[in-house]
């Protein structure tokens, strides 16, 4: 069994990236692409964006034979209405928990928050799906603050906590000392790291090394500012250190997201320092 | 105060680089060209507070000018990364001359520096006494990791953290000179300053300028490079712009100026209400809130049709082909002032509406 699953995000978080706008079919066509690699789980979309997006998910579960499909929520049960009609196979709901995030964003309290996010799990739960609980802006949230959001997810019925770096400013040794802190309520860890400060890898790295099973990606490292964690080069730096086994090598990410290129419009990947041999001229529609 | 020390060693790179048979990517410049640029480097790098590293192989003239850099010493030599450390005082690896360097350090005493390199795999273990092994040499260590396994900016930033003293890397890091170059120095630098460590450095919004030279030298920085990329603070999914709206450290590790970029708001597929309200005043565009959710559903269909995000111009096509009413003013307003797309649009516009308002009274 594989020491990491890998949690692609390409198509939720990944899309976010300015400029990209991928279409139903290109969305269900890399759907395939990820699933043949390897990867463990899929987060195929946001069904509260609309009928449309919920339609392209329903097709995402058809294409998929061993990936499991999730679906992003925010915090709020409107969204987990949408999800349930998709019949995922993992929940996520993103719930913010720093001081700034709650005070700032959703000017609401912390009370507040966990009432609606036990609210929100129970609800998810209820259709028979596995539900995963990210919470946002995690570099900002103290260890006490973690384990009392922690241990009411777990009360609620969430399975796994995603640690989710929004502004990318986590360092390894906090990373770590996150995931176990995770571990020990008896939850599953997943990272979800962005690359502010050129460190994706290297904290999804210690997240693992620390006992995350779940390691979220995306290809060639797309995502808000400069990216997430990327798959090829979180792969090839899992094969280097030769600590842990994934389902995906760090050769099988190279050849998916070598595969995957042609499909999306050169402009958009020469950005992202992807090779323009891999990139196809035909790709991007005249507008 | 603990000071740190970021060293360059781009100009000991490219020295390397344009000597035959060399592997690594050669600047597009020839070595007379290689000069007056090196000066250039120079200036900005000191001004900002980081370290360079001179080669030998530079005229006097660049020494002088830069005194307090340190220079590598001829006839240096890499060690293997799995030897044991060497004595500080019998020198080994690879050893740097400081003079001046009491500059910006307690007065230690120490003239050398040992460089070392590698520890590509050293990430695991710094939870296991990696650095404190190192720590009897930190005020001689300068720790240059290398980042085959994608973890020099990580493990660079843990090392200062700890109590380290001087990093070596390059502004870039690996995406520009591979990565045996070590970490890249602004990413460091950012992520202690981050973290309310003091760095030292000052006026890092000139990073742009160093990135214009790099592409001089054919070095293209990406636009997603993290603190250099050009479209690190282009934003278009409607969570992010609302929060950012709100407090823009919600989705910003760092403020845009404070690294010499600007925030830009695309509008795509991913756009919500917020983002059109936003887009529309920077672009001067008056939108009623009735027209937003019209607006959002065609921008969102044009964007999947074309698989991109809107120009700006498309935007505003859009706006005015949704009939709202202050598209033909937008238009006498680009006309007359180019200024018009700024982050202060709204208030730009209205300024600008006056002033064209104005001559045609008086006309009148």
């Amino acid at each position: 069994m594989a020491d990491v699953i890998l949690v692609d995000t390409t198509l939720r978080d990944g899309e976010q990236a300015p400029g990209f706008a991928f279409s139903r079919g290109l969305k269900v066509r890399l759907a395939a692409l990820l699933d043949a690699a390897g990867v463990g789980q899929i987060e195929a979309g946001i069904p509260a964006m609309g009928p449309g997006e919920r339609k392209t998910l329903c097709k995402i579960m058809d294409v998929c034979f061993q990936a499991r499909v999730s679906t992003w929520n925010r915090l709020c049960e409107a969204d987990i209405k949408n999800s349930l009609a998709c019949a995922p196979h993992v929940i996520h709901i993103c719930c913010p928990l720093s001081d700034r995030q709650i005070f700032c964003k959703l000017r609401s309290d912390r009370d507040k928050v966990m009432a609606a996010l036990q609210r929100c799990i129970e609800l998810a739960a209820s259709g028979g799906a596995e539900v995963s609980v990210g919470f946002e802006d995690i570099s900002h949230v103290t260890g006490q603050q973690l384990a009392q959001a922690a241990t009411a997810a777990a009360q609620a019925g969430a399975r796994r906590i995603r640690l989710s770096d929004t502004v990318g400013r986590y360092t390894p040794d906090a990373v770590a000392k996150a995931v176990r802190l995770v571990l020990r309520q008896g939850l599953e860890a997943e990272i979800h790291a962005h690359n502010d400060f050129g460190m994706a890898v290297a904290n999804s790295l210690m997240a693992a090394y620390a006992g995350a099973r779940y390691v979220d990606t995306t290809l060639w490292g797309i995502g808000e500012r400069a990216g997430n964690c990327g798959m090829g080069a979180f792969t090839a730096a899992l094969d280097r250190l030769e600590h842990h086994i994934c389902a995906v090598s760090g050769q099988g990410a190279a050849r998916l997201e070598k595969k995957a290129a042609p499909f999306i419009p050169r402009a958009l990947l020469e950005a992202w320092n992807v090779p323009a041999a891999h990139t196809a001229r035909c790709a991007f529609p005249a507008s | 105060m603990h000071t740190f020390q970021l060293l360059d060693t781009t100009l000991s790179l490219f020295s390397t680089a344009m000597r035959p048979g060399s592997y690594r990517r050669r600047p597009k410049f020839s070595r007379e060209e290689f000069t007056p640029w090196a000066v250039k480097w120079l200036a900005l790098l000191q001004d900002m507070g980081f370290f360079v590293e001179i080669p030998p192989d530079l005229p006097e003239s660049i020494h002088a000018a830069a005194p307090n850099a340190p220079t590598v010493r001829q006839g240096t030599f890499y060690a293997n990364q799995y030897e044991p450390l060497p004595d500080a005082e019998a020198g080994g690896e690879y050893i740097t001359d400081t003079p001046g360097m009491d500059a910006g350090l307690p007065s230690d005493g120490q003239a050398s520096w040992l460089r070392l390199r590698g520890c590509d795999h050293g990430l695991p273990y710094t939870e296991c006494g990696f650095f404190d092994r190192l720590m009897p040499l930190r005020d001689v260590l300068e720790f240059c990791p290398g980042d085959q396994a994608g973890c020099a900016t990580a493990l660079a930033v843990l090392w200062l953290m700890r109590g380290g003293r001087r990093v070596a890397g390059s502004i870039g890091g690996s995406a520009l000179h591979g990565p045996s170059s070590g970490p890249a120095l602004e990413e460091v630098a950012l992520c202690l300053e981050n973290h309310e460590v003091q760095t030292g450095l000052r006026n890092l919004h000139r990073l742009p300028e160093a990135a214009a030279l790099l592409h001089k030298a054919g070095f293209t920085v990406s636009s997603h490079k993290p603190v250099l990329g050009k479209q690190i603070f282009a934003v278009e999914s409607g969570i992010h712009v609302d929060g950012i709206a709100k407090n823009p450290a919600l989705y910003e590790a760092y403020a845009p100026e404070s690294v010499g970029l600007e925030r830009s708001i695309v509008v795509g597929k991913h756009s919500g209400r917020a983002a059109l309200r936003l887009k529309a005043a920077q672009l001067g565009i008056d939108l009623p809130e009735a027209r937003e959710g019209r607006l959002l559903a065609v921008v969102q269909k044009m964007a999947v049709r074309q698989q991109h995000s809107l120009s700006d111009r498309q935007f505003a096509t859009l706006c005015e082909s949704v009939n709202l009413p202050s598209g033909r003013k937008q238009r006498a307003v680009t006309t007359s002032t180019k200024s018009a797309a700024t982050a202060k649009g709204a208030t730009a516009a209205k300024g600008a509406k006056g002033a064209t308002a104005q001559p045609e009274k008086r006309h009148g």
